[in-house]
């Protein structure tokens, strides 16, 4: 594999490693509420 | 442990994200998200809908878990299987540590998840199922012994209890006629898959039934299976724990079922025989075990 394909599946996997960061935190933002709704 | 495979010999090796994907066995999470869904709904408490959201994306999360686990642990008998031998780790995409690294986070994350956004009882039982997978039907039975998807398929039997338990926070009558209808299921479906591609699972070393007790007895095995399979979908109805709509379903998809695995059973196969029957019942379960778990939600919601 050459270092230009490397690069590339890096760039890529940092991409979604954001993305699924960025998901997770809307999601605990959304249980937190969805519990606060819950125990009102 | 499994001995080495391909890619271990590699230098490092940088895997897509497809691969990692490709790890964690989506189409076989399908099913496993859907009765966990199913066993959600049909639930007598309502759940919040974010938190039920969580609760089968941690489901899909563990099942992928343990899917990434399976395959880091049989890389070696993947790699001598068509059916697999394009899984990222015997093709040589991946290397082992960034698997079990993947496999092990995955299985914590999913669990911590779910007792955050749930309840202590539905992780126990994510938990106990990602280890049941891994550790009992993996590591221990798999390569071991024709009962392995037997005990095995009790691994793929918890996601209903798990989204039962996500909604009420314990677990009931209906919950484990869920978990022992999938139980039950597992060794008919997996045999009829086993009787077509037994020449793989001979290559491989797997002690598979057809393999180890041959044909016959393994068309014999997939009928008893069946029966208390059946006897155990009805259940839920005849106990008056599901209503009309399920009812229905049961009792039609069960008759096709039953006749699907007569076929099988009473059958022998010729030379190069196309297995069309057998395939057909491979099949059917499948689409048999959606649409009880559907019935069983639909009646629920409409009941609702």
């Amino acid at each position: 594999m050459n270092e230009q394909e490397v690069r590339k599946r890096q760039r890529s996997r940092a991409k979604v490693m954001g993305l699924l960061l960025l998901a997770l935190v809307i999601l605990i933002y959304g249980i937190s509420i969805a519990k606060m709704v819950v125990a009102s | 442990m499994a001995s080495a495979a391909p890619a271990t010999a590699a230098a490092p090796l940088t895997a897509d994200w497809r691969d990692f994907l490709a790890l964690t066995k989506p189409r076989v999470m399908s099913l496993v998200v859907f009765t966990g869904l199913c066993g959600l709904l049909a639930a007598p408490l309502p759940i919040h809908p974010v938190l039920g959201f969580t609760a089968v994306l941690c489901i899909a999360l563990g099942a992928g878990a343990a899917g990434a686990l399976n395959q880091w642990y049989e890389a070696d008998i993947d790699a001598l299987m068509k059916r697999t031998a394009d899984r990222p780790l015997p093709a040589g995409r991946m290397d082992r540590q960034s698997a079990l690294h993947f496999g092990v986070g995955l299985a914590a994350f999913s669990v911590l998840l779910l007792y955050f956004a749930t309840n202590w009882v539905a992780a126990a039982i994510l938990a106990l199922s990602i280890l049941f997978y891994v550790l009992v039907y993996t590591v221990w039975l798999k390569r071991r012994t024709p009962q392995n998807i037997v005990i095995g398929g009790a691994a793929g039997a918890f996601p209903p209890v798990i989204g039962w338990a996500a909604a009420t926070g314990d677990v009931s009558l209906l919950p484990v006629l869920l978990f022992s209808l999938v139980f039950l299921w597992t060794p008919p479906h997996f045999w009829a898959l086993a009787l077509f591609m037994k020449s793989d699972y001979a290559k491989a070393g797997v002690p598979m039934l057809p393999v180890v007790a041959g044909e016959r007895s393994t068309r014999v095995q997939i009928l008893l299976y069946t029966l208390p399979m059946i006897a155990v979908a009805l259940l839920p109805f005849a106990l008056d724990l599901a209503g009309r709509i399920y009812g229905i379903v049961a009792c039609g998809a069960s008759v096709v079922f039953a006749f699907l695995s007569t076929r099988v059973a009473l059958r022998r196969s010729a030379l190069n025989d196309a297995m069309k029957p057998e395939k057909q019942l491979f099949a059917f379960s499948i689409l048999y075990l959606f649409g009880v778990f559907a019935a069983l939600a639909l009646d629920r919601l409409v009941l609702a």
